[in-house]
């Protein structure tokens, strides 16, 4: 007999709540519908992952709830196997004789969607040389954005989410293990994070096994340095360069999986032999930023507050002249998402908030110094779901 | 001291980033503007050579009616532009949202550059609300008429240079590496994610040793550069297109669709080949078969000066002509050069003039839900004359059929 394993993806049930709270809303402000044509919030409202191209695929929802995709020829097979939805209306291609949004017109005119129109989009982007007309000219109707809607609504993360960004962070945790165990002076960064990388998917797969699905396009686990190292680690946003380690260089890491279509953030400040005091001075500043960070975060207050009491550390030490970014951002289904822990963000954090706390410290002679974890607001404070150790010593790679 | 000699790098030189600038200024005067800005980031790579990752920070490439260029970026990215953007000035803001929103330092700038009355060239009407970014339309900032620049954009991007083809050159020869190397590592009994994995590393180790420090990716489609990869396209589940990888392991008679991409300085051709674990059953051979003669019909059909939905038709003619409708499923092709799809498409409704510099996948395929898919992509230039294959993987069924050995 077949075992069926229990799946840790979301549940069907949780999709339709989050179709309904987008249903409330539309009634709300007296939408005849609405229409989202972003794949990750697709991703997020159907459960249907899929690889964007110049091919508008949309999800359409009037306000009765009835749920349907529009997609090409090609992927009509994929959107049919979805019990979410009611209806599968499809084009032959883009751009063909008939424009498809000539066809997804009438899609939304047998659903009722017109006159007032709620989506994320004025119609499907400009994206791989797709071109086509705006959704409120096609309709002859009034469309209104409701991307903050659906930003608030993902922002607070459910049980079963939560636990899919844990699994995310376990298994970046390997990658990370395995990237620090194989750097080693004279080889070089593709050598080492290739291999950590490689191994660590492989485990997750054997691990998680058949009902695995990354719902993204890179279905791995990784870890690397995106050339953030020596000097270069000044650059924050730096790219991989095929960089060989040496002895006394200052390393910053990255490391994640995709889960069902959720991410996570590891990043750790490392040494080859040991810091000098310099880089000690810095890391110390660093971890004490993070520390404060952490100390910070509370359901309840702005996420100003946050980066407010960072900023405070940055001028009462004398380290304006390192800071090059604020604290961190929120993390789920993308690598960033808002709300963001920025003096400009007054959003109220919330248990089931998800963010990075990553306060970061540059100099051009002396590399760059940032730990990230993901952490989760909970009822009376946080919780690490990150979990690699953050103090020098683990941090360090002996010669 | 020993000298170190720097042989000539490899990559779009700074003199032709200057005449694509040229180009959107001289657009800019056609069109009556007084600036142009630009926030998609393959535009912004286009433009100015700046490769970046895509955050909520906004990021833009301007310039204004005299030809003077700038990025405008967050603070964290001021070094790394500054080092690698071929523009006149570097502009940052010190974070999003920040307490003064980015966009509206950057209509302060536009203003202080002389951007006033005059309508802007756009090619979105503000930063798009990408990973939580939430921000003002720019036509709202400044007061003014934004003009769509996105089919001009579009319209250069598709007719390539001599420069720009000789990287799709050398996209296809380590392409065709990457596939050599991963029918190399296919056999019953791996799984898919194994292949996959060691030939993408082959591949990537044996660029990186041939071009050197030199080489850039300066992609964000294809990981580190190299993709090389089934995508779950193995057995029956070949018959699904745009499959995403399921780590399946390879069984004897599987039918399956390797696809082999690498990126050099942001440019990449496609390669996707039909291949067979074990010898091919007869339906097998006649789907096979098929593809190959839609795949030659087509590349027929290229020629310059005529439409691009010339090469479609022929290819509905060969499908109809055969009784094979049923088992089609997506046009010909699609242009590819920074981006992995780009325009024009070699399908019905596209008349775009096919143009000597123009580049085009040729992928004409049939799926069947008991035999797979059966799919070549190649990736082919219009020539002066005609047109001419850049990727060189063989195509005949010997070469795509797999021996079956154990593992």
């Amino acid at each position: 007999m077949a075992v069926v394993p229990a799946s840790i993806a979301i549940a069907e049930d949780e999709y339709r709540a989050r179709c309904a709270h987008l249903q409330e809303h539309c009634r709300d402000q007296g939408y005849d519908g609405i229409v989202i044509f972003d794949h990750q919030y697709i991703l997020y409202y159907a459960g249907f992952a899929f690889i964007p191209t110049e091919r508008p695929i949309a999800f359409a929802m009037n306000v009765r709830g009835e749920r349907a995709l529009f997609v090409p020829r090609l992927e009509v097979e994929h959107a049919q196997s979805l019990a979410l939805i009611d209806r599968v209306d499809h084009y032959l291609e883009y751009p063909d004789r008939r424009h498809p949004m000539a066809l997804f017109a009438q899609t939304l005119q047998e659903m009722g969607i017109q006159g007032r129109i709620g989506a994320d989009r004025d119609g499907y982007p400009w994206v791989m040389g797709y071109r086509g007309p705006p959704l409120s000219e096609l309709m002859a109707a009034e469309v209104v954005s409701i991307v903050a809607t659906i930003e608030d609504q993902m922002m607070v993360k459910s049980p079963a989410e939560v636990a899919l960004i844990a699994e995310s962070c376990k298994w970046g945790n390997l990658a990370h293990m395995l990237l620090q165990r194989y750097t080693r002076p004279g080889i070089t960064e593709t050598e080492v994070s290739q291999r950590a990388s490689d191994e660590a998917t492989r485990a997750m797969l054997d691990a998680i096994g058949p009902i695995y699905r990354s719902q993204s396009w890179y279905g791995n686990a990784s870890a690397g340095y995106r050339g953030q190292i020596g000097r270069n680690a000044a650059i924050p946003h730096a790219l991989a360069n095929n960089i060989v380690f040496q002895e006394g260089d200052v390393l910053v890491t990255g490391a994640g999986a995709a889960v069902w279509g959720y991410t996570s953030e590891l990043e750790r400040t490392m040494f080859i032999g040991p810091p000098t005091a310099g880089q000690r001075r810095f890391f110390d500043h660093m971890v004490a930023l993070q520390d404060l960070a952490l100390a910070t975060i509370e359901p309840g207050r702005p996420c100003a507050d946050v980066d407010r009491a960072v900023r405070a550390y940055y001028e009462e030490h004398d380290l304006w002249s390192h800071w090059k970014h604020h604290v961190g951002h929120a993390i789920g289904m993308r690598y960033h998402e808002g709300p963001f822990l920025d003096h400009g963000d007054a959003t109220i954090i919330q248990p089931g908030m998800l963010f990075t706390v990553e306060p970061g410290l540059y100099s051009a002679e002396l590399g760059g110094y940032r730990h990230s974890d993901t952490v989760l607001v909970t009822e009376d404070g946080i919780e690490f779901l990150t979990y690699y150790p953050r103090d020098i010593e683990s941090l360090t790679i002996p010669v | 001291m020993e000298e170190t000699l720097i042989g000539v790098p490899i990559g779009i030189p700074a003199a032709e980033y200057r005449q694509r600038q040229e180009r959107l200024r001289a657009e800019c005067s056609a069109q009556g503007a007084g600036a142009a800005c630009v926030f998609d980031a393959d535009y912004v790579k286009y433009y100015s050579g700046f490769f970046y990752s895509i955050t909520e920070r906004p990021l833009a490439f301007v310039m204004n009616a005299q030809g003077e260029t700038a990025l405008f970026v967050p603070r964290l990215e001021q070094e790394h532009a500054r080092a690698h953007g071929c523009v006149d000035e570097v502009w940052s803001y010190p974070e999003y949202p920040g307490l003064t929103h980015p966009m509206a330092i950057l209509a302060e700038r536009l203003r202080d550059w002389g951007v006033r009355e005059a309508p802007l060239l756009a090619d979105e009407d503000g930063y798009p609300w990408v990973l939580g970014y939430r921000g003002p339309a720019l036509s709202e900032l400044l007061a003014g008429s934004v003009l769509s620049a996105r089919a001009f954009i579009e319209d250069c991007l598709n007719v390539k240079s001599d420069l720009e083809m000789d990287l799709l050159r050398h996209s296809a020869i380590w392409g065709n590496y990457g596939l050599a190397r991963l029918v190399a590592h296919t056999r019953p009994g791996r799984t898919e994610t194994m292949a996959s994995q060691r030939a993408t590393a082959e591949t990537w180790q044996a660029m990186l040793a041939a071009y050197g420090p030199h080489y850039q990716a300066h992609t964000s489609y294809y990981g580190d550069g190299a993709r090389v990869e089934y995508r779950g396209q193995i057995g029956r589940n070949s018959a699904i297109p745009h499959a995403i990888g399921n780590n399946l392991t390879f069984q004897e008679g599987d039918t399956l669709i390797g696809e082999s991409t690498v990126a050099v300085w942001g440019y990449s051709v496609e390669l996707e080949r039909t291949l067979f674990l074990g010898a091919p059953g007869e339906a097998q051979r006649f789907l096979f078969r098929h593809m190959l003669a839609l795949q030659e019909t087509a590349i027929a059909a290229i020629q310059p000066g005529q439409p691009c939905s010339i090469v479609d038709e022929a290819v509905r003619a060969y499908f109809i002509e055969h009784d094979l409708e049923r088992y089609r499923r997506h046009h010909v092709g699609h242009g590819i050069g920074l981006r992995y799809h780009e325009g024009p498409f070699l399908d019905v409704g596209d008349h775009t003039l096919m143009q000597p510099g123009m580049v085009f996948t040729v992928e004409p395929g049939l799926f069947d839900a008991n035999w797979g898919g059966f799919r070549h992509s190649d990736t082919v230039r219009v020539t002066d004359s005609g047109n001419e294959l850049l990727t060189l993987y063989p195509r005949d069924l010997e070469s795509c059929t797999l021996p079956v050995v154990e593992r």
